[in-house]
């Protein structure tokens, strides 16, 4: 049998009585009265509530590390055999051990559940065969075991059972000879006795704490309720001084003579040990051993703590505490040979999440496929609408580029001829194109002046080609010329720079304008038929239709200030 | 009442649930797998589908922009103008623009434009008025809210006004219509 490590701050002990469930975890104790049906089994709704109530007990939720409880189970129901084996093998002991419990028990090992320990140490066989060792072999109804494992399972504990009665001679190891220990419960009590400090049998007693009840209520004519009160202060020194000691002795006495009755066949030893609320009574022992002859000596164990709340529990606390090499009889389906087997529930809930887990990680990358692939489409669908767009973007880009890019810089050559033109300079003609032919016809003062506008119109930067197709002398002692030119592509045109202002300026800005920063161009004369005209100022400059997107500074408004003068 | 399902039960319909799990695992488990592979498959492409997509209308966002600016410049709408009447539109227009800027019209020659050049028509617009009139008048054609590009100019000095000039423009008006691609007819 395996050796189990038990934690008692951190593991439930469990009493499993007839009549009540008795739990302690650290410091805290849980009491549930269980309610049993005709065939010794939990309810169905003793079950629920008592899940419900462990659970809150617990505190336990999900699938939080299992905790080990330690139960220790009632004698009801329970055989107890002490068998010689031979020595063997484990697997061959094990055979060995389930023919023998099918020869011994009423019932076949597939009902049962049961424990073994050596009860001897090996002893050789007289005729010479392998030796051979008697075991102590504890059994149940294996559907007893699983109604508490499943109930204790849906609690998120992993049980662990064994037998009271054992348990308890945990607290009085039991002497060399032969003794008993007896457990007086409420209605019934539990006879274990021992032969060479080796458990020989278990006995359910129909007597317990209840005869004693009924007693004190014949004794001193008293209510059920006031008997059980008066019961429980018989532990108590005072209550034998006063008037009514004679009767308590009397009624004790009385109950405790069918007691004495049925042990007197069982008890085999000159030991009796006591546990149990009523042991506490120092008068039960002594009484009871009178009962007995005296050839008894009865004995009542000490009183185990407060968070002890049964010798049961205190029992399995020091076994399971103590570091012995056997350690306490486990009572498991099949002999026990898998004990982690009733662990298996939290270990499968363990591979039932691992295995989800790996589920989850391999069907994300596809359930991102299914889940986000309408979304996709939709988007898809509206950006392939949106694509037919993209073709008409084009063409007002393009038809758009177009006007920008034939938009001939008429102003800008306009400026820069006004800004060469010599002083008195009349323009008669002047004809621009798209295609970036200019052809003029004016009279400048002389042919020096033709010669100057000529170089200032090419060092501008803009104008190619500057021919001066016809210069010819005109009775008003000018020079009429008839000139053509080209613009120069627009890559390489000098852009326009900005003169000081007044550097040129001879006349301040008419009308109050604001003075723009560009100067003032010469002044350039235009001819008419009538020889004779004052000379004209331009006029102000129109209001501006807002800003020049992409443009230089609004050169239309530096040529309108040239001055048309009439000869 | 129904008879509560003992532990033994218990552990064999979980051995039972895993035995089937393991059977469909194996029997149905590659067709699934196949089934949402497929599924995968085709939204990767869906994916590749879009990632192209995006990369081809991310130029467009500049495209639209620069589209946009020239708009604002030429105060015009490519898209709104209509073919049939974007001549006579334009001509009131000049007119209108010549008269706000002072200029007196005169004679307005309207021609047929040529195809080829992607022409509307063109305009021969006469105007008499003072310089910074007819500087005006020049400066602010490119926004009449249409696509024209004046083709010549000519200046002379008027004979009736002393402080005017003659302007010759003519004025050809763009066919927006010409930019749009032509659907292939069958040469039969």
């Amino acid at each position: 049998m395996n050796r189990l490590q038990f934690n008692p701050a951190a593991d439930l002990f469990m009493d499993i009585g007839q009549d009540s469930l008795r739990a302690v975890l650290g410091r805290d104790t849980f009491v549930f009265p269980i309610e049993r049906g005709e065939n010794g089994r939990l309810t169905g709704l003793c079950r629920g509530q008592l899940t419900l109530r462990l659970r809150e007990f617990l505190g336990r939720k999900g699938l939080a590390p299992a905790r080990a409880a330690f139960c220790a189970l009632g004698a009801r129901g329970v055989s107890m055999r002490r068998l010689n084996l031979p020595a063997a093998s484990e697997e061959e002991f094990q055979r060995v051990l389930r023919l023998q419990i099918e020869s011994e028990f009423p019932l076949a090992p597939d009902q049962l559940a049961w424990g073994s320990r050596p009860a001897g140490p090996p002893a050789p066989s007289p005729n010479g065969g392998p030796a051979r060792q008697e075991w102590l072999v504890v059994a149940v109804k294996k559907e007893v075991l699983e109604d508490y494992a499943g109930l204790l399972d849906a609690c998120g504990l992993v049980p662990f059972f064994t037998l009271a009665a054992l348990a308890r001679a945990e607290l009085q190891p039991p002497p060399a000879g032969s003794c008993a220990m007896l457990d007086i419960g409420r209605a019934h009590s539990e006879l274990m006795t021992f032969d060479g400090g080796v458990p020989a049998s278990i006995r359910v007693l129909a007597w317990g704490g209840d005869n004693v009840t009924r007693a004190l209520q014949e004794k001193l004519a008293l209510g059920r309720d006031e008997a059980e009160k008066l019961k429980l202060t018989l532990d108590q020194p005072q209550a034998a001084s006063g008037p009514q000691g004679p009767l308590l002795q009397s009624a004790v006495e009385s109950a405790l003579a069918a007691l004495a009755g049925g042990l007197k066949p069982a008890v085999p030893g000159a030991q009796l040990y006591l546990t149990g609320k009523s042991a506490r009574d120092p008068r039960l022992a002594p009484l009871l051993a009178g009962l007995l002859g005296g050839a008894v000596a009865c004995q009542s164990l000490p009183r185990p703590p407060a968070a002890e709340p049964s010798a049961a529990i205190a029992g399995l606390m020091k076994s399971t505490a103590r570091e012995s090499a056997s350690g306490p009889l486990l009572l498991q389906s099949g002999g026990g040979r898998e004990a982690a087997r009733l662990a298996r529930p939290v270990v499968w809930k363990w591979a039932a999440a691992a295995v989800l887990l790996a589920l989850g990680a391999l069907l994300f990358p596809y359930a991102e496929a299914v889940v986000l692939k309408p979304f996709l489409e939709k988007k898809l669908a509206a950006l392939q609408a949106d694509r037919g767009r993209l073709a008409a973007i084009d063409q007002e880009l393009d038809f758009l580029k177009f006007l920008k890019q034939n938009q001939p810089p008429y102003l800008d050559a306009i400026y820069l001829l006004a800004r060469s033109a010599p002083q008195g300079t009349r323009l008669e003609n002047l004809t621009l194109g798209r295609h970036q032919e200019i052809s003029m016809r004016l009279k400048l003062g002389n042919s020096q002046q033709v010669a100057d506008f000529r170089s200032k119109l090419i060092d501008s930067g803009w104008f190619a080609n500057v021919m001066v197709e016809e210069q010819t002398p005109s009775p008003d002692r000018h020079v009429s010329v008839r000139m053509t030119a080209a613009l120069k592509p627009a890559e390489s045109r000098k852009p326009i720079t900005a003169e000081p202002p007044g550097k040129k300026s001879e006349k301040p800005s008419p009308g109050g304008e604001p003075d723009f920063s560009l100067p003032m161009p010469e002044p350039v004369t235009m001819p008419s038929s009538q020889p004779a005209a004052p000379p004209v100022e331009a006029a102000p400059a129109p209001p501006s239709n807002g800003p020049d997107t992409g443009t230089p500074p609004p050169v239309w408004k530096r040529v309108r200030r040239a001055t048309v003068t009439e000869p | 009442m129904n008879r509560p399902i003992t532990p033994k039960e218990k552990r064999t319909i979980r051995i039972a649930a895993a035995c089937l799990a393991v059977y469909l695992a194996l029997f149905y488990g590659p067709a699934a797998r196949n089934y949402f592979a497929a599924r995968r498959a085709a939204y990767d492409k869906l994916a590749q589908q879009a990632r192209d997509l995006r990369a081809v209308i991310k130029p467009y966002e500049e495209k639209i922009q620069t589209a946009t600016n020239l708009m604002d410049r030429f105060r015009m709408d490519p898209a709104k103008l209509n073919h049939a009447s974007v001549m006579a539109e334009a001509s009131v227009a000049i007119q209108k623009a010549a008269a706000a800027e002072g200029v007196a019209v005169g004679p307005v020659r309207e021609t047929p434009g040529r195809p080829s050049a992607r022409e509307a028509g063109s305009i021969q617009f006469e105007g008499t008025g003072p310089v910074a009139a007819v500087m005006g008048l020049l400066h602010h054609l490119d926004r009449i809210g249409f696509p024209v590009i004046i083709d010549t100019v000519q200046f002379n000095a008027d004979p009736r006004a002393p402080n005017g000039i003659k302007a010759s423009l003519t004025i050809v008006v763009l066919d927006f219509e010409a930019w749009k691609p032509r659907e292939e007819k069958p040469h039969v």
